[in-house]
């Protein structure tokens, strides 16, 4: 009969998903004709997730496979990196002399060439960093805003650049010396000759995929991709082995990047060895301890605090346009729930405002003021009652449940929805503990989970209540500046509404044409960059840290680390870990993590 | 009618099948408010004394979820199984019984929706209604995604019933349409239209666990359902980690609910169908 079959039909469909959700991937790595030993190989992962496109350095970061994109080292390199556990700007094709309110000087390692045996000049430097003013889409493009001009002179041999900060446009010299490590130098003889056979024609260059023995500076190459997989091989010739790492080769031979479809391969071939380490979030890390996966912590919070992820409020909309109830938002959070629940324990206990109280960050961290200034996180009576006293009423039904909340006018509120992305299951879950905690003290919120396709959007439109966000904050020399930033500035400010994107500040905080408008917060933001004597610094950032306080305009719901950092010492061991921190707590691709390369010894 | 019920209970498949499935409805009609949930724990803790089947990633105590997501699953089945038959058993007698043109074009209508694969309708439509996707709005998704067989069964017996005598002893005595439709041939039918619409209540359960499966179930307070469950399992990474408790218990409820469903359809089908009948 029909039906059966339909039933049959039905249960072997609700089946199918449930195997095709949870298959384990067969370990891409592991194929026994495979011609990369695996005791030469490290298999990383976490950063590519779809069919790689091209390798051209020149086109939009978001489009180029790894490790073209982004800041990865391996086969471009910038001038200098950032070592997020001390602090230090550490050389790579550029060793930092000075810097000040008025420029920042490089010198170019005099040793360094390309793979064709080209040596690495200012030319090379001064191609990519004034390719704005040749082409406007080209993807360094703010720079000019940072850089009035870039001066080359020659000093003991070396040459010596000076990048003269742009005093009429941004004046922060903060951010050139973020620009150091994050951009990345390419060949200006291969790609000036591939403008000059295009007629100059950018778009056309960026059409070219580099794919094919790409000129590069860095220890790795490309040497084979497909949609399953990225292979890099090592250049026994690489100019750094000798003036950076004391003439040792990097130990493994091949780097390979596996593509995976799932979150779940990561813990799997993680778990088997057959990933040496990955950037992803796992859940549960502690659990995996006992096959061999470790972080840089043993203990919780196992991973080093790097970045914010915050509820975005939208501070133009009713109720959240008023202080007390963004403020009772925040006290009414259980984040030691939060923590434990839907974070895996991974964030330190949380500490009110933008300066987190641990690592670089712990200087500018004031706890006196922050006390004065703050709300008690976690007192739902605290949150009760600044509702009450704001005229906020709540009505629940006889089961306790909220039934809809009554503004100061008496009007209904409506329900404020938290969008976060579908299937981000760490976002979900914070969500969840969120929706709960709030709507037992009489707010109105729900979740809105949607596809990622209605989540991006919505950031640089405004067009949500209430939405969980990341800001694109590196760790590096500018935090904790960088990190107000983005969530304080209305440089940008524009109303909410179709093609206004602001991408700081997505909350439109601080309206600059209202009447409320708190012209110091700006004008901090401008002058932290500018400030060298740490005093003076100190006071600002408590000053823009208390304003942050009082307003509330975003609700810090837990520290992550930037990138998540674990690895497998199954097969490779000499990770750096808080034991052992010869190198900061990153994947061997970006920043100063790339040491650990030459660092890290195959097992026997 | 007795008589029928004195057969079927001498069916051991009848007998074990409705036990099964009284059991379940009554779990999930009473559960929830019996059972009081337990405090919050933490994370994917094992079954112990104080957390029966364990906790859930949020530290809810699964007893309670699975309680809550079997009276959510039931109450989506239902109002599935009620849609899809009535809209299926309405066009079905009326293209049945009408025949000729009206059977023709009703027929259209319900192989074009035959054609259509239903579940992707399903997903497209959840899919699009990403804010706040009720228990309700799922079930009647599924309701009107489903009827197109119970649509063509009924038609084939209808058709058979047209010829009948009684039928045309009817038309003469000047019954109308409607009237023969529901006197004179939907009484006959009503055995079959019931094992349909138990058939549909399964397919509606796991139509919904399907859906909830791929993330596009119900959302909202209280809205959790045993497919719900399932989804956040594998979200989660249950069967990675090996929490088998996030996920068996809510696969087996789901088993043993549509095998009740499919006992019980099987043995009233040996009784009412007098070609089976022992």
């Amino acid at each position: 009969m029909n039906f059966s079959k339909r039933i049959a039909c039905g249960a072997l469909a609700l089946s199918l998903v449930f195997l095709a959700s949870c298959k384990e991937e067969k370990a891409s790595g592991e194929s026994k004709t495979s011609s990369y030993p695996r005791s030469e190989t490290l298999y990383l992962s976490g950063s590519q997730w779809g069919e790689p496109n091209t390798f051209n350095p020149l086109v939009e970061p978001w489009l180029v496979a790894w490790p073209a994109n982004d800041r990865f080292n391996l086969m471009y390199e910038p001038l200098t990196a950032y070592n997020s556990l001390t602090g230090a700007t550490e050389p790579i094709l550029g060793i930092l002399i000075s810097y000040d309110t008025e420029k920042v000087v490089v010198d170019i390692q005099p040793e360094a060439k390309w793979s064709d045996g080209v040596s690495v000049t200012s030319t090379d430097v001064k191609f990519i960093y004034e390719l704005g003013k040749r082409f406007p889409q080209a993807p360094t493009n703010y720079v000019g805003e940072f850089v009035s001009e870039i001066k080359v002179d020659t000093v003991d041999g070396k040459e010596r650049m000076s990048f003269i900060v742009n005093k009429a446009a941004r004046n922060n010299p903060l951010a050139i010396l973020d620009q150091l490590q994050a951009i990345r130098i390419v060949p200006a003889h291969v790609f000036e000759k591939y403008l000059s056979d295009s007629n100059n024609d950018f778009d056309a260059v960026k059409k070219i995929k580099c794919d094919k023995d790409p000129v590069v500076s860095g220890p790795y190459i490309l040497t084979q991709y497909n949609n399953e997989r990225i292979v890099l091989v090592r250049r026994d010739n690489y100019w750094g082995n000798k003036v950076l790492h004391d003439g040792a080769l990097p130990n493994p031979k091949f780097i390979i990047h596996p593509i995976y479809k799932n979150n779940d391969h990561f813990a799997i071939n993680l778990q088997k060895g057959a990933l040496d380490a990955s950037m992803n979030y796992i859940p549960r890390i502690n659990e995996k301890k006992k096959d061999g996966v470790s972080t840089w912590y043993d203990a919780p919070p196992y991973f080093v605090p790097g970045s914010m992820h915050f509820l975005y409020l939208n501070n133009t909309k009713a109720p959240l346009n008023d202080r007390n109830f963004r403020r009772a938002m925040a006290a009414a959070l259980d984040y030691a729930a939060i923590s434990r629940l839907a974070v895996s324990s991974y964030t330190p206990e949380m500490k009110p405002g933008l300066i987190m109280s641990e690592g670089l960050e712990k200087k500018y961290y004031n706890a006196e003021e922050v006390d004065k200034h703050s709300v008690p996180l976690g007192d739902k009576e605290f949150a009760k009652k600044l509702l009450e006293k704001s005229g906020y009423k709540a009505v629940f039904d006889d089961k306790g449940n909220l039934k809809h909340s009554i503004g100061p006018k008496g009007d209904t509120l409506p329900t404020l929805l938290i969008k976060a992305p579908a299937g981000w299951s760490d976002w979900e879950a914070i969500v969840n503990l969120a929706v709960k905690q709030l709507r037992s003290i009489g707010i109105d919120v729900r979740e809105g989970f949607v596809d990622g396709s209605q989540y991006w959007p919505a950031l640089p439109t405004g067009e949500f209540d209430i939405i969980m966000r990341k800001p694109p904050v590196a760790v590096t020399a500018s935090l904790p500046w960088n990190r107000f930033n983005a969530v304080m500035s209305s440089r940008n400010w524009r109303p909410v509404g179709d093609g206004n994107f602001m991408n700081e500040n997505e909350g439109r905080y601080n309206n600059p044409n209202a009447a409320g408008y708190n012209k110091r917060v700006d004008d901090l933001l401008d002058a932290i960059p500018l400030l060298t004597d740490e005093d003076a610094l100190k006071a600002a950032y408590a000053e823009l840290n208390n304003i942050f306080l009082n307003d509330q305009p975003v609700i810090p719901v837990c520290h992550l680390p930037e990138e998540y950092y674990q690895f497998s010492t199954k097969v490779w061991t000499g990770w750096p870990t808080e034991k052992n921190p010869f190198a900061p707590p990153q994947l061997p691709w970006v920043g100063s993590g790339i040491n650990t390369l030459w660092r890290l010894a195959p097992v026997k | 009618m007795l008589k029928l019920l004195k057969n079927l209970i001498k069916e051991p498949m009848f007998v074990i099948g409705s036990f099964l499935f009284l059991t379940t409805i009554l779990l999930g009609l009473l559960g929830p408010s019996l059972y009081t949930a337990v405090p919050e724990g933490g994370p994917y803790e094992a079954p112990s004394a104080a957390y029966w089947l364990g906790t859930d990633n949020l530290g809810e105590d699964y007893v309670a979820l699975l309680l809550r997501g079997l009276q959510n699953s039931l109450y989506v089945g239902f109002m599935a199984g009620i849609i899809a038959t009535t809209i299926g058993t309405l066009v079905g007698l009326f293209a049945g019984f009408k025949g000729g043109i009206v059977d023709d074009i009703l027929n259209m209508f319900t192989n074009l929706f035959i054609v259509i694969p239903s579940f992707v309708v399903l997903v497209l439509v959840s899919a699009s209604w990403p804010e706040g996707r009720s228990l309700t709005l799922i079930a009647v998704l599924i309701g009107f995604t489903t009827w197109p067989w119970t649509a063509r069964s009924v038609r084939a017996q209808a058709t058979s019933l047209r010829g009948r005598d009684h039928i045309s002893l009817a038309r003469i005595n000047g019954a109308s349409n409607l009237q023969i439709i529901f006197k004179h041939i939907l009484p006959y039918l009503a055995s079959y239209v019931f094992m349909v619409f138990i058939m549909q209540v399964a397919s509606g359960i796991l139509s919904e666990s399907a859906i909830s499966m791929i993330g596009l179930g119900p959302i909202g307070e209280g809205s959790t359902s045993l497919g719900v469950i399932l989804n956040t399992a594998k979200n989660q990474s249950a069967i990675t980690y090996g929490y088998w408790w996030g996920i068996f218990p809510a696969a087996i409820v789901i088993t043993v609910i549509v095998f009740a469903l499919y006992l019980l359809n099987n043995s009233m089908e040996g009784v009412f169908n007098p070609r089976l009948r022992k």
